[in-house]
C-alpha cells in the first residue's frame, strides 16, 4: 500500500491510534508525565535567560528576554525533536512495516503530531510567561493559528524528508544533529532579524541588503519572526512575510511528499 | 487492501494473479550507505550487484484453493509472501490480487511496550486496517481468545513472548479476510491455546476465497493444499496439482 495522500487520508483512524498511542505511553514512561511537556520549555527557556541576560548582560535589547527567547525555543524544539523522531522511525517499525501493508507515512506523519501536542503544552508557557512579564497580549494573537498550520506543514514536509532519508542512510541521525545545532545559531533563535539588518548595515555595500534576505531564505526565520509579531511585539506580520512562510512551507510539503513518493515501496528493501 | 489490481478484471477472473513478477534485492544495499561514503564518493556507485529474490513467476490462484508454496531456504517464498500481501511492489510485471488480503507474517510486530493490551489491540487494528468502531465491537471477544485475564491492562513489557504472540494471534485473526497469506504455519502459545489457534485458522481458512501457505511440513501441504507452486532461487520450477507437485518436490529431496 503506497503513501498517496488519498491511502493516508484513508487510514486517518491509524493515525489518531498512533498519536494517541505515542503520546499515552509517553507520559506513562515517565513518572512526571505529561508535566514533562510543560517543564521541558521552561528549563530551557530559563537556561538561555540565565546565560544571556544575567552573564552576557545582553537582555535588556530584547527585554523581556524569556518570552523573546520561548518565542524561538518552542517552534525549533517542535522542528528538532520531530526531525530526530522522524529520521529513525522507518527503522525502528522494520518488522511491523515487513508484516502488515499499510502507508508507511503514518509513522513520520504520527511523529510530528504527537510532538505538535507537545508544543501546544509549551505555548501554555508562553502565554504564561507573557502574562507575566506585564506584554500586551492582543489582537495580535489571531494569527497564531496560521502561524500554527504554517509551523506544521513545514515540520511535516522536512520530516517526511529526513524519514526517507534516515532509512537509506546509516549515519544520518549524527549528521542531522550537527546540521541542526549550526541552524539554531544561523537562525534568528538568541538574536533578532533586526539585529541581522543592523549589523549587515554597519558591513555595508551590497552586504547590507543581501545578508538579511539571505537570513530569511531559512523558513525558521521567518517564523520565529511570526511568533515574535504575536507574543512580544503584538503587532501583525508583514504580508510579505506571510506570502515567504507560505511558499516556504508548502514548497517543504511538496518536496517531502514527492520524495517520500519516490522512495516509499523502495525503503523497505533497505530496512 | 493491495493496491488495484493492475490487470483489468475479468468475469471469474482468478482471485490472484502473477504474470512475469520480479523483484530484486541490491546486495550493496542491504548495507545502507553512509553519509562518510557518500562525501568520499564510494556511497552511489552504480555497478552494484542486484539478486533477483524473484523472476518471471507466473500463476494463478482461482477462487476456492489452496496454493502451497515449497522450495529450499531462499528460493523467494517469503518474498513471494511479501509481494502478494501489497508490502513490496513488483520491479517487473505484475501482481494483482483481488479481495481484501490478511498476512499473519509475523506476530507481535508493532506492539508498543509501555502500553497496556487493550491500547495495543486499537493500535494494532487499526495498523491491519480496523475502523475504531469495528475494533471496539470486537474487543471482548479479542480479549476473551487471548485468555490473558487481567493481565490485558498491563503494560505488554510485563507479558511472557507467549502471552505477547496469543494477544497478536487474536488480534490478527479477528479479521475476516477473503485471502489468507501464511508464511510459516504458526504454533502460538501452549497446547491448549495451540489446538484453539488451530481451530481458529480452520475457520478462517474455511471461509477465505483462497489461501496462500508457505511450509515445509509436507504432511500439512499433503492435506490442504489444491495446488502447489515450487520455487527455485526465484524461478519457478514447477506449477500445477498439490500432489503431483509435492511428489516430484519430495523425490528430489530424498537422498539417491
Amino acid at each position: 500500500m503506497n503513501s498517496t495522500f488519498a491511502n493516508v487520508v484513508a487510514r486517518r483512524d491509524l493515525l489518531r491510534e498512533l498519536t494517541l498511542a505515542d503520546l499515552r505511553s509517553q507520559s506513562q514512561v515517565s513518572r512526571l508525565g505529561w508535566l514533562w511537556w510543560v517543564v521541558d520549555p521552561l528549563v530551557m527557556m530559563l537556561i538561555y535567560w540565565v546565560v544571556v541576560a544575567g552573564i552576557f548582560g545582553r537582555g535588556e535589547r530584547y527585554a523581556p528576554y524569556p518570552v523573546f527567547i520561548l518565542c524561538a525555543m518552542l517552534p525549533w524544539k517542535h522542528f528538532t525533536s520531530s526531525l530526530n523522531a522522524a529520521s529513525g522511525v522507518l527503522r525502528a517499525s522494520e518488522s511491523l512495516i515487513k508484516s502488515i501493508a499499510f502507508p508507511t507515512m503514518a509513522l513520520p506523519i504520527t511523529q510530528v503530531l504527537a510532538r505538535f501536542w507537545h508544543h501546544l503544552f509549551g505555548l501554555l508557557v508562553l502565554f504564561a510567561t507573557s502574562w507575566i512579564a506585564g506584554l500586551p497580549l492582543g489582537l495580535a494573537l489571531v494569527q497564531l493559528p496560521l502561524l500554527l498550520v504554517f509551523q506544521l506543514v513545514l515540520v511535516l514536509g522536512l520530516s517526511l524528508l529526513v524519514a526517507c532519508f534516515g532509512a537509506l542512510i546509516r549515519d544520518l541521525k549524527g549528521f542531522l544533529g550537527h546540521v541542526m545545532r549550526v541552524g539554531f545559531y544561523l537562525s534568528p533563535t538568541l538574536y533578532g532579524i533586526d539585529l541581522v539588518r543592523e549589523q549587515s548595515a554597519n558591513l555595508g555595500g551590497w552586504m547590507a541588503d543581501w545578508l538579511p534576505r539571505l537570513f530569511l531564505l531559512n523558513p525558521f526565520a521567518v517564523l520565529i519572526g511570526g511568533y515574535r509579531d504575536v507574543f512580544f511585539f503584538n503587532r501583525m506580520v508583514e504580508p510579505e512575510m506571510w506570502a515567504l512562510l507560505t511558499v516556504q512551507s508548502f514548497g517543504a510539503l511538496w518536496l517531502g511528499y514527492r520524495v517520500y513518493l519516490h522512495f516509499d515501496r523502495r525503503v523497505i528493501k533497505f530496512l | 487492501m493491495s493496491d488495484a489490481p493492475k490487470i483489468a478484471r475479468e468475469k471469474n477472473a482468478p482471485v490472484i494473479e502473477a504474470r512475469g513478477l520480479g523483484i530484486w534485492f541490491n546486495l550493496q544495499s542491504r548495507r545502507r550507505v553512509s553519509i562518510k561514503s557518500i562525501l568520499l564518493g564510494s556511497g552511489l556507485r552504480s555497478d552494484q550487484k542486484v539478486l533477483w529474490a524473484l523472476r518471471d513467476v507466473n500463476f494463478e490462484v482461482a477462487d476456492g484453493s489452496v496454493l502451497g508454496v515449497i522450495g529450499p531456504n531462499g528460493a523467494g517464498k517469503s518474498t513471494l509472501c511479501l509481494a502478494l500481501s501489497g508490502i513490496l511492489t513488483p520491479d517487473e510485471g505484475d501482481v494483482a490480487v483481488r479481495g481484501k488480503v490478511s498476512t499473519l507474517l509475523s506476530l507481535g510486530a508493532g506492539f508498543n511496550r509501555d502500553l497496556s493490551g487493550r491500547d495495543n489491540i486499537l493500535v494494532n487494528g487499526a495498523y491491519l486496517g480496523m475502523r475504531r468502531d469495528e475494533i471496539q465491537s470486537r474487543m471482548e471477544e479479542i480479549v476473551a481468545f487471548s485468555e490473558l485475564g487481567d493481565f490485558i491492562d498491563q503494560p505488554v513489557r510485563f507479558y511472557s513472548s507467549g502471552m505477547r504472540a496469543r494477544l497478536s494471534f487474536s488480534i490478527a485473526s479477528s479479521l475476516e479476510p477473503e485471502i489468507l497469506i501464511l508464511d510459516e504455519v504458526l504454533s502460538v502459545g501452549d497446547q491448549a491455546f495451540q489446538r484453539k489457534s488451530r481451530e481458529r485458522m480452520q475457520q478462517m481458512m474455511a471461509r477465505s476465497r483462497a489461501i496462500v501457505l508457505v511450509s515445509h511440513a509436507m504432511p500439512f501441504l499433503r492435506e490442504l493444499c489444491t495446488h502447489c507452486l515450487w520455487l527455485e532461487r526465484g524461478h519457478v520450477r514447477g506449477f500445477g496439482e498439490a500432489q503431483e507437485m509435492l511428489d516430484a518436490y519430495e523425490a528430489e529431496l530424498a537422498p539417491e
